[in-house]
């Protein structure tokens, strides 16, 4: 066990740098060490990636022989740890990068798939056993095994890398295979909404409604959890909360706040229930969006410089925000959504101008049409207009600056109404 | 670099960058066709908001090529012509700041077909890439209608009569699209003004972190009732440039010394003594400055 552990760090030393050794001086010493052992596991797992540095400062003629060396050492370390996912994802590393070049004493791929479901035989919960799994197959180019696997790891890990982001975003190439590695439940349908949307906003876009029904089905379950007690009410909210900003269909949206309405009317009072209730009734409209500040002639001016999504602070003295409303939308609700933090917004400062050729505009009273509050720390402010056959609209702020409502202009201004377009997608 | 050059050139020359430039045409205030109008107004709109994948060239380059790349870096052909490939740039940002796409060109183009502007294009699809370019480059393919004469070399001039819009903004505004200020293009201004009480509309200048200091800020287009009330406010200095047709005009301008008159893609142009540009398709407004 001594000499093991010494043979070790001398191993360790050569793949600092700290010392030269001839591959073929340590591979003799190696061999009194019995692979059955613990310590024998960790000795041949050093051993094998010392080979695979010699391989890749070898030249490609004789760098086959050390991989193939790199092979075998990463087999013997399994023989002691087969669960040991590192080990078999090094194994399976070095295995692709030799192909189809064949190695003395090297186990076959049957081989290692009999230790990977040993492995998880044993550890059926370990996550990383069902991520190293599911590289191998993704490797040897069986995709659906690959997927399975990757969904068992979501399934049980509770930490997720960018490493593992990396891997699962790019073996899932359809809505299908989407549906078979996220589990439909909190909160991995809310991350790898943010995680496809944040790093691949067009593949976000076609998978919208696999990632919407997932969401629903996640909705569902934990519903029924929360209503039977097994799942804590903090914890309840949280998990609705945190899938407001990336839900993914319009009618993930109304179900999300027809659940989150009546958590409200049961624990908040019916004021901010009905706020999510009596929106889950309505339609999100598409619209484009701008801002125009300095806006002292909103009776006037015109809205320009259209699609821009910068932050900005609405409370600012004569800024309008604007938007366009498309063909075939009628707005019933239009809400802003300052950040986290912010202070309530004072509505007598507000005003709401209209116009369908965006030059002149006319001005709608909102004094009875309009709510200003905070909810969850989140500033709000509501206008229900009185008349909604308009293109152009713009919410102007006449007051003295106080730089407490801003966010960013997409997420500041959002629509509630009806649609008849075609083909509309949030 | 060349930009830098032009400008010290500039600065020993005792020419100073203009910030704003007027100019005038006969204009009444009627809607105007920035994808095809021929008025001058919507041939400046065109190469100033809403420029296509190359602009033409009047003159030849050394290749024989008649257009220069604009809203694109690359491009390779195959060897009948018929099969082009485009890389988009990673600069090319709309004035709404999104990037470019193979959409947007796939868009712009099928308009442009409805609008008879083109006429051979056949299919723009994204063109697969190699893993290691991360690079995205659009296909287009291109029919014969004349088998005879073989296909264009000179095709991407062609495109050049074709603006480029930004694709889902452009749906969404739908018949607006492309009227007053609603317009979203990927050229260096953004309409943000169309004032059809004053007849006045105003192009401002995009904030990019590209862009030099010293740049051309707005181009303010005026309408005047009659090319001889254009010529009235070009003399007493209320506009920099007026752009006209009528010969009697042009008779006018050729007896007034302290005016220039200059021919740009088909357009006459007349302009104040000190005022210094080049044209090559269109006004090179970066080349726009004022002797002292």
């Amino acid at each position: 066990m001594q000499y093991a552990s010494q043979l070790r760090t001398e191993i360790e030393a050569a793949l600092a740098g700290d010392r030269v050794f001839l591959p073929q001086q340590i591979d003799i010493r190696a061999k009194a060490v019995s692979p059955a052992l613990i310590e024998g596991a960790t000795l041949y797992h050093s051993l094998g990636t010392l080979y695979q540095r010699v391989a890749e400062q070898t030249a490609r003629s004789e760098a086959a022989e050390y991989y193939c060396k790199s092979l075998v050492s990463y087999q013997n370390a399994l023989v002691a740890r087969p669960q040991k996912g590192r080990y078999l994802a090094d194994w399976a590393n070095v295995r692709q990068l030799l192909g189809s070049h064949p190695c003395p004493g090297a186990a076959s791929d049957k081989e290692y798939t009999e230790a990977l479901l040993y492995a998880l035989r044993t550890n059926p919960v370990d996550p990383e056993i069902y991520f190293t799994a599911g590289l191998l197959h993704f490797w040897s180019d069986k995709k659906s095994e690959a997927l399975q696997y990757f969904h068992g790891f979501l399934k049980y890990t509770t930490e997720i890398s960018p490493v593992h982001e990396e891997y699962i975003v790019s073996a899932v190439q359809s809505p299908e295979e989407l549906e078979l590695v996220i589990p439909p439940r909190f909160p991995h349908v809310v991350r790898w909404a943010s995680i496809f949307k944040a790093r691949k906003s067009r593949l976000f876009q076609k998978y919208q409604s696999t990632f919407g029904l997932l969401q629903e089905t996640a909705l569902q379950t934990l519903t029924m959890s929360y209503r039977s007690g097994d799942t804590p009410l903090v914890v309840y909210q949280d998990h609705l909360t945190s899938l407001f900003d990336f839900v993914a269909t319009d009618r993930t949206r109304r179900m999300l706040d027809a659940v989150y309405g009546e958590f409200l009317s049961e624990h908040r009072g019916r004021r901010y229930a009905e706020f999510f209730t009596s929106r889950s009734r309505l339609q999100e409209l598409e619209r484009v969006l701008t801002w125009n500040p300095g806006d002292r002639r909103p009776l006037t001016s015109q809205l320009a410089l259209w699609g821009r999504d910068d932050l900005i602070v609405f409370d600012t003295r004569w800024m309008s925000v604007g938007f366009f409303l498309p063909d075939s939308q009628r707005v019933q609700r239009v809400e802003m959504h300052a950040l986290k933090g912010g202070h309530k917004l004072d509505v007598s400062q507000v005003r709401l101008y209209v116009s369908n050729d965006n030059a002149k505009w006319l001005e709608l009273p909102i004094e009875n049409s309009v709510q200003s509050f905070v909810l969850d720390g989140y500033p709000r402010l509501i206008i229900e207009p009185a008349q909604n056959n308009f293109r152009f609209w713009k919410i102007h702020y006449s007051g003295p600056g106080q730089g407490q409502f801003s966010n960013y202009i997409d997420r500041l201004v959002r629509l509630y109404g009806r649609s008849t377009r075609r083909g509309r997608q949030l | 670099m060349i930009r830098y050059l032009l400008f010290c050139i500039i600065l020993v020359s005792g020419a100073v960058q203009a910030e704003t430039v007027q100019i005038a045409a006969r204009w009444q205030g009627s809607p105007l066709d920035y994808t095809a109008g021929t008025h001058p107004f919507s041939w400046v709109i065109r190469s100033t908001v809403l420029p296509g994948i190359a602009e033409r060239r009047t003159t030849f380059a050394p290749g024989g090529s008649n257009y220069s790349l604009r809203l694109v870096d690359a491009m390779k052909m195959e060897a009948d012509f018929a099969t082009w490939y485009f890389r988009l740039s990673p600069a090319t940002r709309f004035s709404s700041g999104a990037r470019l796409t193979v959409d947007d060109i796939s868009y712009s183009l099928n308009k442009c077909q409805e609008r008879g502007l083109l006429t051979e294009i056949e299919a723009v699809v994204r063109s697969s890439t190699n893993n290691l370019d991360l690079s995205e480059w659009v296909r287009i393919t291109i029919t014969n209608h004349n088998q005879n004469n073989g296909l264009d070399p000179n095709f991407p001039a062609r495109l050049a009569v074709c603006p480029i819009f930004q694709s889902d903004l452009s749906n969404l505004f739908g018949k607006e699209n492309a009227r007053g200020t609603v317009v979203v293009g990927a050229g260096e201004y953004a309409v943000t003004e169309f004032d059809l009480r004053r007849k006045q509309i105003e192009l401002s200048r995009i904030y990019r972190s590209s862009a030099r200091l010293q740049s051309l800020e707005k181009i303010i287009l005026r309408g005047v009732v009659s090319e001889r009330d254009g010529l009235t406010a070009l003399r007493v200095g209320t506009v920099d440039m007026l752009v006209f047709k009528e010969a009697e005009v042009k008779q006018l301008v050729l007896t007034d010394e302290s005016l220039r008159l200059s021919e740009c893609d088909e357009y006459l142009i007349a302009y104040r003594k000190a005022l210094k540009f080049s044209c090559a398709s269109t006004i090179d407004f970066d080349t726009l400055v004022y002797e002292r």
